[in-house]
């Protein structure tokens, strides 16, 4: 359960600064959508690995 | 027989747009340091009891990001729900959802922040 929200918080998080990139009129070819779109998953998952990686270093393994 | 203008008037804001869509990015762009910074806080209590993180939340620096925290998020919160509702409710009880949304972040901002005001307070 915390596990998801981890993921869901990094997921908005990094699509909000994709979005918020876009604001600055950067980024939006066909191609650099796709990779920032890709970017976004990849590094959501990346953010959600390490949190739970650190936290579980801590007091160990217990994604609720 | 009524004119295009007259038509529009009253179906869509052509008011306070740009205050809502910027106040949207000034709200994310103060929550990515402050919600980091609470996950971080978080991780690096997981484990300890009640007593630890009353002590954490009573730092100067701890209350007054949480209190920051607690306005962005339930700002940020009701800005983007109420788009969300705009963009996908079509019946009336669009307006009625807006306000709810809007009153219940309220309440929600208002608790947390009474919440830690009497736990930094208590000595």
């Amino acid at each position: 359960m915390l596990f998801g929200f981890t993921f869901a918080f990094f997921l908005h998080l990094c699509g909000g600064i994709r979005h918020l990139i876009w604001d600055t009129v950067h980024g939006f070819e066909l191609r650099s959508i796709y990779i920032s779109g890709w970017a976004v998953v990849a590094g959501s998952v990346v953010f959600t690995l390490a949190a739970w990686a650190v936290s579980s270093l801590l007091v160990g393994w217990n994604p609720g | 027989m009524r004119s295009p203008l007259a038509r529009a008037q009253g179906l869509g804001s052509a008011k306070g747009g740009a205050k809502h869509w910027r106040a949207q990015r000034v709200s994310a762009v103060a929550l990515v340091p402050l919600t980091v910074w609470f996950l971080g806080s978080i991780i690096a209590h997981a484990g300890g009891d009640y007593a630890a993180a009353i002590s954490w939340l009573k730092t100067p620096l701890a209350s007054l990001a949480m209190i920051v925290l607690l306005l962005a998020v339930f700002h940020h919160t009701a800005l983007g729900l109420q788009v969300v509702i705009e963009d996908y409710v079509h019946s009336n009880a669009k307006f009625a959802a807006v306000i709810a949304v809007r009153l219940g972040c309220f309440a929600f901002a208002s608790a947390g922040i009474v919440a830690t005001l009497r736990i930094a307070s208590t000595p």
